[in-house]
């Protein structure tokens, strides 16, 4: 008995053990770090006194409140709204498109849409960032200029929308990955005999593909929701959180609270909210869809 | 109701002739088994009827009109694949009623359209189920009335049985042929099941590596196989071959080879005479159509097998072997020595060289 378990420590201890070890030291120590720093008033000379519950009285409103904290969770629930259906849908609409299409160029397509997947992400936020610059310089201001059409300050009228449509592209562009092959997996006589009896391509879509990626389609809006939620860095490199907090969404909130304002302590509680936000989420979803069915082989219903 | 037409049809993968010169007419009402090996060219052969690939060359005819860049949707045909393909996630109800629904059918006359299939196919209590939960055969009836209900001008059926286990098929078979004669509607049957063929279809088409062998009913395709490849493919036990010179002895045409030999019937000598191009020619003769205890042909028996209606002996006339079906309850001992005689009217003969009959 001693013998087999040994025998069954040791190599998996070998396999294991530099990963696990590797996300002991950065992400389990980083999130306990965080989680005693939010008790404390640790400010930029780093000296810091134990204050309790304030940081989080601050946050909830109790007593003393922060200003802005109502601004930022409409900012991040308004974002996430848009984001979320707009990478589904996205995904959904242009695999299926893709899938259905001639081949060749379903293909590349598909490539295409894929570029902002492997592209860094400074380089990403700097392409947005720059098309919808509000000189004359800016990519579509300058498609404008051509046509003798005044500037638009894109990112001070639409900022939510063009962030919101930044993260989506680069949302769409994972679920649509996911749902072709999904869609390729579907056996060819399903879509077959949706169109010898008679189905459009909008038919065969809505009543035979897109019932069976009911699984992909939840694994991937589970995904997004919790990463939308988690979401700063494009939003920080487009508009700042701005033009004054209109984009300012909780991550990028603690994050400007800790390294802009150097308010590590107060920063720290703002994350800490974010990290059990994103922990009940986790349960609820592993609650309502089963760990090993989510987490499972991209499987259709057949 | 259509009548079909293939005219040269062609249908080409790259280097893979899938089906190759094709030409075939399917009357009215008529019910046609394509029928051949794997990977023959039916199923291609289906698709591009039912519009899923375009011909490389020739024409597919739905009563004289060329339909070769008809979409599949716009043919009205009921077509069941040998996976079914049933949708998993809708009830049979929602499953049968599809083509309804697509066809924009007023809702409130799907239930009688539905009821009426569904009484024909015997799965009426079945509406509130998944197919996850159907037998094979009840899946496969599913299927079949998922394509009647839209009442099709043509009916399309690729291997719908071979998921059936073996007592299900022959009553299926009968049931599957009496519907078709029912209904009336063209239909085309594929099956690699010669039994299948035989028993349900009208007429066959022979396929082989993509060429049509022979087309005929089922008992031209039996009595008078037009290749060395239908007369092996269709019947069970398999005719025996024997490989024969031809001989002209005072006017008489006589078979011979090492171990035997015996003349022509006047009928069958005149074929062979307008036909034969060479003497090396291949004899076929049905098991059915060899008896044992009379005759000049001597043998040894090798093994016998009773199979209840009949007796399989497998009998060794020098180096050759002969499958012989013998009456019921036929007795006669491992090693023992017989006498057999071929139905003369009966037997088949074929060139050598070109594998064709010489009897056409
Ligand atoms: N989409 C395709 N691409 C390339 N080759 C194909 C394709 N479909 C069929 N073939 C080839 O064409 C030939 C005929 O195939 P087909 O599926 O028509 O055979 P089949 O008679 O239906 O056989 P089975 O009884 O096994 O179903 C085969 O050699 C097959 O490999
Ligand atoms: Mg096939």
């Amino acid at each position: 008995m001693r013998r087999t378990i040994t025998s069954k420590v040791v190599p998996l201890a070998s396999f294991m053990g530099p990963s696990l070890s590797l996300i002991l030291l950065f992400y389990f120590v980083p999130v306990v770090l965080t989680l005693l720093i939010a008790f404390t008033d640790m400010g930029r000379t780093l000296q810091w006194h134990f204050i309790g519950l304030y940081n989080f009285a601050r946050l909830f409103g109790v007593g003393i409140r922060d200003p802005f904290i109502l601004k930022i969770i409409t900012n991040t629930l308004i974002y996430v709204a848009g984001a979320l259906p707009v990478t589904i849908l996205g995904g959904l609409l242009l695999s299926i498109l893709s899938m259905r299409m001639h081949r060749g160029a379903g293909l590349f397509f598909r490539t295409v849409f894929f570029i902002p997947r492997v592209i860094p992400p400074v380089v990403w936020g700097f392409l947005w960032a720059w098309s919808f610059e509000g000189t004359r310089y800016g990519l579509f201001n300058a498609i404008r200029g051509a046509w003798g059409l005044p500037v638009v300050y894109w990112l001070i009228r639409y900022p939510m929308l063009i962030v919101i449509l930044a993260n989506a592209f680069l949302g769409i562009s994972l679920a649509m990955l996911v749902f072709s092959s999904a869609i390729a997996s579907i056996p060819r006589d399903f879509t077959r005999a949706a169109e010898v009896d008679g189905a459009s391509e909008w038919q065969i879509a809505r009543y035979v593909i897109v019932p069976a990626l009911k699984w992909p389609i939840l694994t991937m809006t589970a995904w997004h929701l919790m990463s939308f939620i988690n979401s700063y860095v494009y939003i920080m490199l487009i508009t700042g959180g701005g033009p004054y907090y209109a984009t300012e969404v909780w991550g990028l909130y603690g994050y400007h609270v800790a390294f802009s304002q150097y308010r590590y302590g107060y920063g720290s509680s703002v994350m800490t909210v974010l990290v059990v936000v994103n922990m009940l989420l986790l349960v609820a979803l592993v609650k309502a869809f089963g760990m090993r069915r989510m987490l499972g082989r991209g499987k259709i219903e057949v | 109701m259509m009548r079909i037409s293939l005219h040269n049809l062609s249908k080409y993968f790259g280097d893979v002739k899938a089906v190759d010169e094709l030409t075939l007419q399917i009357q009215e009402g008529e019910f046609v088994a394509l029928l051949g090996p794997s990977g023959c060219g039916k199923t291609t052969t289906l698709l591009t009827i039912a519009g899923f690939y375009r011909p490389t060359k020739g024409e597919v005819r739905f009563s004289d009109r060329v339909v070769n860049d008809l979409p599949p949707r716009e043919r009205n045909i009921g077509m069941v694949f040998q996976s079914y393909a049933l949708y998993p996630h809708m009830r049979v109800f929602d499953n049968i009623t599809f083509p309804l629904k697509i066809k924009k059918v007023p809702k409130k006359h799907w239930g009688t359209k539905a009821t009426e299939v569904a009484k024909l196919l015997e799965i009426a209590d079945l509406m509130d189920r998944v197919p996850g939960q159907l037998s094979g055969g009840q899946q496969q009836r599913v299927a079949l009335a998922r394509s009647l209900v839209k009442e099709p001008d043509l009916l399309l059926l690729d291997e719908p049985l071979s998921n059936l286990d073996a007592k299900l098929r022959i009553t299926m078979r009968a049931e599957l042929k009496r519907l078709q004669k029912d209904l009336g509607i063209t239909t085309i049957f594929v099956t690699h099941d010669q039994v299948e063929a035989m028993t349900m279809a009208d007429r066959i088409a022979l396929l082989e590596g993509g060429r049509l062998q022979q087309v005929g009913s089922p008992e031209e395709l039996y009595d008078l196989p037009a290749t060395l490849f239908v007369a092996g493919f269709i019947g069970t036990p398999p005719m025996n071959f024997v490989e024969v010179s031809l001989e002209e002895v005072e006017g008489r045409l006589f078979v011979t080879t090492e171990h035997f030999r015996f003349p022509l019937s006047n009928g069958i000598a005149q074929k062979v005479h307008r036909m034969a191009t060479s003497r090396e020619v291949v004899l076929g003769v049905r098991p059915e159509d060899i008896t044992i205890g009379q005759g000049k042909i001597e043998g040894e028996v090798y093994v016998v097998e009773p199979l209840g209606r009949d007796t399989l002996v497998t009998l060794r006339i020098g180096a050759l072997g002969f499958k012989v079906l013998a009456p019921p309850r036929f007795r006669v001992a491992i090693g023992e020595r017989v006498q057999l005689a071929f139905s003369m009217e009966r037997i088949q003969l074929f060139d050598k060289a070109t594998e064709r009959s010489l009897l056409l």
